[in-house]
């Protein structure tokens, strides 16, 4: 396969889900005049010349997709790859949070009959006798890693696998093979080990034409601000697309009901959700390893605090950032100047 | 003749009607209230904002206050003084006479805090070091600069200091700080080993600036090897946590390789 995705993309003008290199990804933004518009009726509002009194508009429907179209796209993209046996490199999905890029992934390896490469579990991965030695692989058969984000913790002792495993991976020792990452832990793994950037493969983001090709019945500006609030994140405007939509900004800032960060909101606020973020989720007692700097018990409160304000879920032992709760996450981190993903 | 000088005198100024003297106190209660409201509004907006932003609207106080300062005077002296050259020099010369006698220091102060402004050799969020005196700029008054320790401990330091003594700053305007963690090392384990442990010990700090590089120096000393890890806090503030946070886990790392730690024996007076 050509390390450009350029041909690919020209086939795939008029789907409206697109694999592009990752560098390529274009986040949706809300058109100037469109926020204009919005102030200048909030501000007709507060003065009282403009009378309506707006009751925020509840969606009944919800955006549901089928990832079909986007697996024949994948299928398109990766055909070549997977076909040509001389091809011994790895090709790396980058996933958004909650966006559909995992399932689309796992469900071609699967169709494929790709197996999964035998990673270590997380409570292994700080263990004196973790083996970081990967088989070598059989050329002829590729292998798929499901989340490289579970692959490592941001820890002194849980960076060895990882960095085992690109060292194998990329000099061609393993074979060829489909790894699934994160879109933040990819940010900070690049700090570790760089790869090539048109390798790297995502959906390319969902602006307001997209979402309305998908089913999403609302007019142009409401489309554009869920597309915006959302960053071209499928996943992210599924769950705002059955949330109230105000069309005058009054106190708020955004057209959408969102979470708000907990009133004290304190640096290790700003860490904990970091670091659920660039591991795809953590369990109280993985956050407690990776952030030994903060108590345990101090730990503890802020977890209570970010889940009583709906910024955070536990499912199955582990915390996640929720769908509803990310763009305000993002936006706090981003303030505080830590370390973001690109999409 | 004393008549004539003391007539001299009189006429470089202008006759103060009540008109003129409401005119002068509006405009120092205006330049008051601007300075007032911006020493306020200001680092409560900078207090809401982190890095870069911040520092750049803490640094805006003190040019407001200059600012609205010299406007005033541009504005009341007209109203005083008869603005000719000759009056102008008769009263500068006046006004230096004194100074030069019973203000120096004063001035001396108010005039480096002008330089100050101008040279930015330090600015509000920057962490300096005066004097032996280590902490962060809060304030930059007219005279004096507060500064603000690590133990909470607020210390003005007079502008004058400037003219004769070495500013260090950690930042220089800017959110990059670069912070030290020191380990002492028994001279026989292997450097590069000890190296890779610090290197990752920075890079899983949560205060990390990852777009900064990370660095680790090693040096003999007499009792042993000294390792330097270099690296930078996302924002000033973090700096001693982030140390600390580097020197008990690369502390706990090191003693999971079985390093050893050097003692370092203080040296007896005979």
């Amino acid at each position: 396969m050509s390390e450009s995705p350029e041909p690919q993309q020209l086939q795939q003008q008029d789907s409206v889900w697109q694999w592009v290199a990752s560098s390529d990804y274009r986040c949706p933004t809300t058109p100037t005049v469109i926020t204009i518009k919005r102030w200048w009726h909030s501000l007709r509002a507060q003065s009282g010349k403009d009378n309506e009194t707006e009751q925020p508009e509840q969606s009944v429907d919800v955006l549901k997709f089928s990832i079909n179209e986007g697996l024949q796209q994948l299928d398109h993209m990766l055909q070549e790859w997977r076909d040509d046996d001389e091809d011994q490199s790895v090709r790396w999905l980058i996933s958004p949070p909650h966006s559909p890029v995992n399932e689309i992934a796992k469900t071609w390896a699967n169709a494929n009959n790709i197996v999964d490469l035998q990673t270590p579990k997380r409570d292994e991965l700080c263990l004196d006798t973790l083996n970081v030695e990967l088989p070598q692989g059989n050329h002829a058969a590729p292998w798929f890693v499901p989340e490289l984000a579970h692959c490592y913790l941001r820890q002194s002792k849980g960076l060895r696998w990882v960095r085992a495993f690109f060292a194998q991976a990329l000099s061609g020792d393993i074979g060829k093979g489909l790894v699934v990452c994160d879109s933040w832990a990819w940010s900070f793994l690049r700090k570790l080990w760089p790869v090539s950037q048109p390798k790297t493969l995502t959906l390319q983001a969902f602006d307001a034409e997209a979402l309305q090709t998908l089913g999403l019945n609302r007019d142009v500006e409401h489309l554009k601000h869920l597309a915006s609030l959302s960053r071209g994140n499928l996943g992210i405007a599924c769950a705002f697309s059955g949330s109230r939509y105000r069309r005058q900004l009054q106190q708020q800032q955004s057209p959408f009901e969102l979470p708000s960060m907990p009133a004290e909101t304190t640096d290790s606020t700003a860490f904990i959700l970091h670091m659920l973020l660039l591991h795809r989720g953590l369990a109280s007692y993985q956050l407690h390893q990776v952030l030994p700097i903060v108590s345990p018990t101090h730990l503890d409160i802020e977890l209570q605090s970010l889940n009583y304000c709906g910024l955070i879920r536990k499912t199955e032992s582990q915390w996640y950032v929720t769908p509803t709760g990310y763009p305000v996450v993002r936006q706090a981190l981003s303030a505080r100047g830590l370390w973001l993903d690109h999409f | 003749m004393e008549n004539e000088s003391v007539n001299e005198v009189a006429g470089l100024f202008k006759e103060l009607n009540t008109a003129a003297l409401i005119e002068i106190a509006a405009i120092l209660l205006a330049a008051w209230f601007v300075v007032w409201l911006s020493q306020r509004l200001l680092p409560w907006l900078a207090n809401h904002l982190h890095g870069k932003q911040r520092l750049y609207t803490l640094a805006l106080v003190p040019m407001v206050r200059i600012l609205v300062l010299v406007l005033a005077l541009v504005l009341i002296i007209p109203r005083i003084i008869e603005p000719t050259l000759q009056n102008m020099v008769a009263t500068l010369g006046a006004a230096g006479l004194a100074i030069g006698f019973a203000l120096k220091d004063y001035v001396s102060s108010l005039i480096a805090g002008v330089v100050a402004v101008h040279e930015m050799p330090y600015r509000p969020g920057d962490w300096v070091s005066v004097d032996g005196v280590y902490g962060e700029v809060k304030h930059i008054g007219m005279r004096t600069v507060e500064l603000v320790t690590n133990d909470d401990t607020v210390i003005w330091v007079p502008h004058l200091k400037l003219w004769d003594n070495l500013i260090h700053n950690a930042n220089n305007g800017g959110p990059s700080l670069m912070c030290v963690a020191e380990f002492f090392i028994q001279p026989e384990f292997d450097a590069f080993m000890i190296r890779d442990a610090l290197e990752d010990i920075a890079l899983t700090s949560p205060y990390l600036q990852l777009s900064k590089p990370i660095v680790v120096t090693v040096n003999e000393e007499p009792w042993g090897t000294r390792y330097r890890l270099k690296a930078y806090p996302i924002d000033p503030r973090q700096q001693f946590l982030f140390v600390t946070d580097l020197t008990a886990r690369g502390k706990k790392r090191l003693l999971e390789l079985e390093v050893k730690f050097s003692r370092v024996e203080t040296a007896r007076e005979c």
